[in-house]
Protein backbone atom coordinates (compact mmCIF):
# COMPACT_ATOMS: atom_id res chain seq x y z
CA UNK A 1 0.00 0.00 0.00
CA UNK A 2 2.43 2.35 0.32
CA UNK A 3 4.58 1.94 -2.33
CA UNK A 4 1.81 2.43 -4.49
CA UNK A 5 0.82 6.38 -2.09
CA UNK A 6 4.58 6.82 -2.68
CA UNK A 7 4.27 5.70 -6.88
CA UNK A 8 0.96 8.01 -6.60
CA UNK A 9 2.87 10.80 -5.04
CA UNK A 10 5.86 10.64 -7.41
CA UNK A 11 3.91 11.03 -10.50
CA UNK A 12 1.44 13.53 -8.93
CA UNK A 13 5.01 15.30 -8.56
CA UNK A 14 6.18 14.59 -12.17
CA UNK A 15 2.79 16.05 -13.57
CA UNK A 16 3.19 19.39 -11.40
CA UNK A 17 6.61 19.48 -13.25
CA UNK A 18 5.33 19.55 -16.42
CA UNK A 19 2.45 22.09 -15.69
CA UNK A 20 5.26 24.63 -13.75
CA UNK A 21 7.53 23.86 -17.16
CA UNK A 22 4.89 24.80 -19.10
CA UNK A 23 3.44 27.73 -17.12
CA UNK A 24 7.49 29.19 -17.50
CA UNK A 25 7.13 28.50 -21.35
CA UNK A 26 3.51 30.90 -21.13
CA UNK A 27 5.19 33.23 -19.13
CA UNK A 28 8.61 33.59 -21.40
CA UNK A 29 6.39 33.39 -24.48
CA UNK A 30 4.25 36.49 -23.13
CA UNK A 31 7.35 38.12 -22.15
CA UNK A 32 9.36 38.12 -25.21
CA UNK A 33 5.91 38.96 -27.08
CA UNK A 34 6.10 36.04 -29.43
CA UNK A 35 5.48 32.66 -29.70
CA UNK A 36 6.55 30.12 -32.68
CA UNK A 37 3.98 27.50 -33.95
CA UNK A 38 6.97 24.83 -32.43
CA UNK A 39 6.75 26.16 -28.91
CA UNK A 40 3.00 26.17 -29.20
CA UNK A 41 2.75 22.82 -29.70
CA UNK A 42 5.13 22.29 -26.89
CA UNK A 43 3.58 23.59 -24.21
CA UNK A 44 0.03 22.17 -25.55
CA UNK A 45 2.21 18.50 -25.08
CA UNK A 46 3.49 19.73 -21.85
CA UNK A 47 -0.03 20.64 -20.65
CA UNK A 48 -1.46 17.39 -21.76
CA UNK A 49 1.13 15.58 -20.28
CA UNK A 50 1.02 17.36 -16.67
CA UNK A 51 -2.96 17.29 -16.28
CA UNK A 52 -3.25 13.94 -17.51
CA UNK A 53 -0.35 12.49 -15.26
CA UNK A 54 -1.63 14.28 -12.08
CA UNK A 55 -5.11 13.46 -12.15
CA UNK A 56 -3.92 9.70 -12.37
CA UNK A 57 -1.93 10.75 -9.30
CA UNK A 58 -4.75 11.37 -7.52
CA UNK A 59 -6.64 8.13 -8.31
CA UNK A 60 -2.91 6.44 -7.53
CA UNK A 61 -3.07 7.50 -3.70
CA UNK A 62 -6.87 6.91 -3.67
CA UNK A 63 -6.05 3.49 -4.83
CA UNK A 64 -8.40 3.34 -7.91
CA UNK A 65 -8.10 0.39 -10.19
CA UNK A 66 -9.07 2.96 -13.46
CA UNK A 67 -5.93 5.28 -12.76
CA UNK A 68 -3.78 1.59 -12.37
CA UNK A 69 -4.50 1.03 -16.08
CA UNK A 70 -4.85 4.45 -17.07
CA UNK A 71 -1.02 5.29 -15.64
CA UNK A 72 0.34 1.47 -17.28
CA UNK A 73 -1.17 3.10 -20.67
CA UNK A 74 -0.02 6.48 -20.07
CA UNK A 75 3.93 5.95 -19.23
CA UNK A 76 4.38 3.22 -21.90
CA UNK A 77 3.06 6.37 -23.77
CA UNK A 78 5.54 8.81 -22.35
CA UNK A 79 8.26 6.40 -22.68
CA UNK A 80 7.68 6.18 -26.70
CA UNK A 81 6.82 10.05 -26.61
CA UNK A 82 10.00 10.55 -24.98
CA UNK A 83 12.15 8.27 -27.26
CA UNK A 84 10.53 10.09 -30.13
CA UNK A 85 11.57 13.47 -28.88
CA UNK A 86 15.43 12.13 -28.33
CA UNK A 87 15.64 11.43 -31.73
CA UNK A 88 14.61 14.44 -32.82
CA UNK A 89 17.18 16.15 -30.58
CA UNK A 90 19.79 14.00 -32.14
CA UNK A 91 18.86 14.71 -35.75
CA UNK A 92 18.71 18.62 -35.16
CA UNK A 93 21.85 18.15 -33.32
CA UNK A 94 20.75 19.79 -30.02
CA UNK A 95 22.13 18.71 -26.49
CA UNK A 96 20.76 15.77 -26.15
CA UNK A 97 21.69 15.20 -22.04
CA UNK A 98 18.47 16.69 -20.60
CA UNK A 99 16.42 14.30 -23.16
CA UNK A 100 18.31 11.38 -21.83
CA UNK A 101 17.71 12.16 -18.20
CA UNK A 102 14.03 12.48 -18.91
CA UNK A 103 14.37 8.79 -21.20
CA UNK A 104 16.06 7.46 -17.90
CA UNK A 105 13.52 8.60 -15.94
CA UNK A 106 10.53 7.60 -17.62
CA UNK A 107 11.36 4.44 -18.14
CA UNK A 108 12.49 3.46 -14.51
CA UNK A 109 9.15 4.81 -13.72
CA UNK A 110 7.74 2.85 -16.38
CA UNK A 111 9.68 -0.56 -15.04
CA UNK A 112 8.87 0.42 -11.33
CA UNK A 113 4.85 0.37 -12.45
CA UNK A 114 4.78 -2.59 -14.71
CA UNK A 115 6.70 -4.67 -12.22
CA UNK A 116 4.61 -3.32 -9.28
CA UNK A 117 1.16 -2.38 -10.75
CA UNK A 118 0.78 -5.90 -12.40
CA UNK A 119 1.40 -8.31 -9.10
CA UNK A 120 -2.03 -9.93 -8.19
CA UNK A 121 -0.85 -9.17 -4.32
CA UNK A 122 -1.13 -5.33 -5.70
CA UNK A 123 -3.88 -5.86 -7.31
CA UNK A 124 -5.94 -6.62 -4.33
CA UNK A 125 -5.46 -3.03 -2.83
CA UNK A 126 -7.52 -1.43 -5.87
CA UNK A 127 -10.46 -0.31 -5.98
CA UNK B 1 -17.77 15.05 8.03
CA UNK B 2 -14.38 14.55 9.41
CA UNK B 3 -12.09 17.19 10.21
CA UNK B 4 -8.34 15.81 9.19
CA UNK B 5 -5.34 15.82 11.96
CA UNK B 6 -2.14 15.50 11.74
CA UNK B 7 -2.20 11.09 11.97
CA UNK B 8 -4.75 10.74 9.21
CA UNK B 9 -4.24 9.96 5.88
CA UNK B 10 -5.04 13.38 4.02
CA UNK B 11 -5.24 13.99 0.46
CA UNK B 12 -4.97 17.99 1.36
CA UNK B 13 -1.89 17.75 2.99
CA UNK B 14 0.02 15.29 0.83
CA UNK B 15 -0.60 17.87 -2.13
CA UNK B 16 0.23 21.15 -0.06
CA UNK B 17 3.51 19.14 0.92
CA UNK B 18 4.21 18.02 -2.88
CA UNK B 19 3.76 21.76 -4.09
CA UNK B 20 6.29 22.91 -1.14
CA UNK B 21 8.71 20.06 -2.49
CA UNK B 22 8.44 21.67 -6.27
CA UNK B 23 8.92 24.66 -4.71
CA UNK B 24 12.53 23.87 -3.02
CA UNK B 25 13.85 21.76 -5.83
CA UNK B 26 13.21 24.82 -8.12
CA UNK B 27 14.81 27.03 -5.97
CA UNK B 28 17.70 24.27 -5.50
CA UNK B 29 18.07 24.22 -9.47
CA UNK B 30 18.05 27.93 -9.39
CA UNK B 31 20.98 27.93 -6.62
CA UNK B 32 22.66 25.32 -8.36
CA UNK B 33 22.58 27.69 -11.47
CA UNK B 34 24.12 30.63 -9.88
CA UNK B 35 26.87 28.99 -8.51
CA UNK B 36 28.98 29.70 -11.26
CA UNK B 37 28.00 33.50 -11.27
CA UNK B 38 27.73 34.37 -7.78
CA UNK B 39 28.93 31.34 -5.81
CA UNK B 40 28.49 32.36 -1.80
CA UNK B 41 24.89 32.69 -2.61
CA UNK B 42 24.81 29.90 -4.97
CA UNK B 43 25.62 27.49 -2.42
CA UNK B 44 24.33 28.70 0.51
CA UNK B 45 20.20 28.58 -1.68
CA UNK B 46 21.67 25.05 -2.88
CA UNK B 47 22.79 23.90 0.40
CA UNK B 48 20.09 25.34 2.38
CA UNK B 49 16.40 24.20 -0.16
CA UNK B 50 18.70 20.67 -0.83
CA UNK B 51 18.16 20.55 2.78
CA UNK B 52 14.70 21.37 2.84
CA UNK B 53 13.84 19.09 -0.38
CA UNK B 54 15.13 16.29 1.70
CA UNK B 55 13.01 17.00 4.86
CA UNK B 56 9.91 17.77 2.90
CA UNK B 57 10.32 14.09 0.87
CA UNK B 58 10.91 12.85 4.85
CA UNK B 59 7.62 14.20 5.56
CA UNK B 60 5.98 12.86 2.77
CA UNK B 61 7.26 9.46 3.30
CA UNK B 62 5.90 9.61 7.09
CA UNK B 63 2.03 10.99 5.67
CA UNK B 64 1.79 8.15 2.76
CA UNK B 65 2.67 5.86 5.69
CA UNK B 66 -0.65 6.57 7.77
CA UNK B 67 -3.55 4.56 8.07
CA UNK B 68 -2.35 1.57 5.68
CA UNK B 69 -4.31 -1.12 7.01
CA UNK B 70 -7.69 1.29 5.24
CA UNK B 71 -9.10 2.73 2.46
CA UNK B 72 -9.26 6.63 3.04
CA UNK B 73 -12.39 8.02 3.35
CA UNK B 74 -12.23 10.54 0.47
CA UNK B 75 -16.15 11.33 0.13
CA UNK B 76 -15.63 12.31 4.62
CA UNK B 77 -12.43 14.49 4.03
CA UNK B 78 -14.78 16.24 0.93
CA UNK B 79 -14.96 19.56 1.76
CA UNK B 80 -16.14 22.36 -0.76
CA UNK B 81 -15.74 25.78 1.61
CA UNK B 82 -12.11 24.21 2.45
CA UNK B 83 -11.51 23.56 -1.47
CA UNK B 84 -12.80 27.26 -2.48
CA UNK B 85 -10.86 28.65 0.64
CA UNK B 86 -7.75 27.27 -0.58
CA UNK B 87 -7.91 27.58 -4.32
CA UNK B 88 -9.36 31.46 -3.61
CA UNK B 89 -5.89 32.47 -1.07
CA UNK B 90 -4.09 30.51 -4.23
CA UNK B 91 -5.33 33.11 -7.19
CA UNK B 92 -5.62 35.84 -4.70
CA UNK B 93 -1.11 35.60 -4.29
CA UNK B 94 -0.78 34.93 -7.63
CA UNK B 95 -3.08 37.54 -9.07
CA UNK B 96 -1.28 40.37 -6.81
CA UNK B 97 2.29 38.97 -7.03
CA UNK B 98 1.89 38.57 -11.20
CA UNK B 99 -0.53 42.06 -11.94
CA UNK B 100 1.63 44.70 -9.28
CA UNK B 101 2.20 47.61 -12.61
CA UNK B 102 -1.51 46.76 -13.40
CA UNK B 103 -2.62 47.15 -9.44
CA UNK B 104 -0.68 50.32 -8.96
CA UNK B 105 -2.07 51.88 -12.77
CA UNK B 106 -5.86 50.94 -11.52
CA UNK B 107 -5.23 52.94 -8.37
CA UNK B 108 -3.82 56.28 -9.99
CA UNK B 109 -5.27 56.49 -13.22
CA UNK B 110 -8.18 54.42 -14.02
CA UNK B 111 -11.40 56.18 -14.62
CA UNK B 112 -13.80 54.15 -12.24
CA UNK B 113 -10.89 53.65 -9.91
CA UNK B 114 -11.73 49.79 -9.47
CA UNK B 115 -8.49 49.39 -7.40
CA UNK B 116 -9.61 51.67 -4.91
CA UNK B 117 -12.88 50.54 -4.18
CA UNK B 118 -11.35 46.93 -4.29
CA UNK B 119 -8.59 47.79 -1.90
CA UNK B 120 -11.21 48.98 0.89
CA UNK B 121 -13.63 46.70 0.36
CA UNK B 122 -11.01 43.59 0.70
CA UNK B 123 -9.33 45.73 3.83
CA UNK B 124 -12.70 46.70 5.42
CA UNK B 125 -13.98 43.34 5.01
CA UNK B 126 -10.61 42.21 7.10
CA UNK B 127 -12.08 43.36 10.42
CA UNK B 128 -15.07 41.48 10.33
CA UNK B 129 -13.31 38.45 12.79
CA UNK B 130 -13.34 41.08 15.24
CA UNK B 131 -16.74 41.86 15.59
CA UNK B 132 -18.66 40.16 18.63
CA UNK B 133 -20.80 36.90 17.62
CA UNK B 134 -24.08 38.73 18.36
CA UNK B 135 -23.32 41.39 15.86
CA UNK B 136 -21.96 38.90 13.69
CA UNK B 137 -23.58 39.25 10.26
CA UNK B 138 -21.76 38.36 7.35
CA UNK B 139 -23.74 39.72 4.58
CA UNK B 140 -24.90 42.68 6.40
CA UNK B 141 -20.70 43.57 7.18
CA UNK B 142 -19.77 42.95 2.95
CA UNK B 143 -22.69 45.55 1.95
CA UNK B 144 -21.47 47.97 4.08
CA UNK B 145 -17.81 46.90 2.86
CA UNK B 146 -19.01 47.76 -0.66
CA UNK B 147 -20.10 50.76 0.69
CA UNK B 148 -17.37 51.95 2.26
CA UNK B 149 -15.90 50.92 -0.92
CA UNK B 150 -17.80 53.28 -3.19
CA UNK B 151 -17.17 56.12 -0.68
CA UNK B 152 -12.96 55.36 -0.92
CA UNK B 153 -13.61 56.26 -4.68
CA UNK B 154 -15.68 59.09 -4.41
CA UNK B 155 -13.20 60.87 -1.35
CA UNK B 156 -10.53 59.87 -4.06
CA UNK B 157 -12.37 61.78 -7.20
CA UNK B 158 -12.82 64.65 -4.57
CA UNK B 159 -9.66 65.01 -3.35
CA UNK B 160 -8.19 65.10 -7.46
CA UNK B 161 -10.85 68.03 -7.77
CA UNK B 162 -9.72 69.91 -4.88
CA UNK B 163 -6.46 69.32 -6.12
CA UNK B 164 -7.29 70.70 -9.80
CA UNK B 165 -9.26 74.07 -7.91
CA UNK B 166 -6.81 74.68 -5.46
CA UNK B 167 -3.88 74.24 -7.97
Amino acid sequence: MRLIRLLGAVVIFYGLSYLLHALMQILGSILSQSAPMLHVHVIGLNLCIGTVTTVIGFGLLLSRNWARIAWLVTVTVLVFVHCLILFLWYVRESDVTGQILNVALTSFLAVISWGKLTQESTKKHFA
Amino acid sequence: MSSPTKEQFYIGTILGTLLGLLIFALLTGIGIRLIPRQPKIGWVSTVLFGTMCVVTVLDLVREISLEQDKMPDVKGQLSIRRALIAVGVTLVTLFLGIADEFISFLFSNSFPRPGVWLGTFVTTLAFYPLRDEKHADFKRWTLVCAILGVASVILSYGKDWLVNVLI
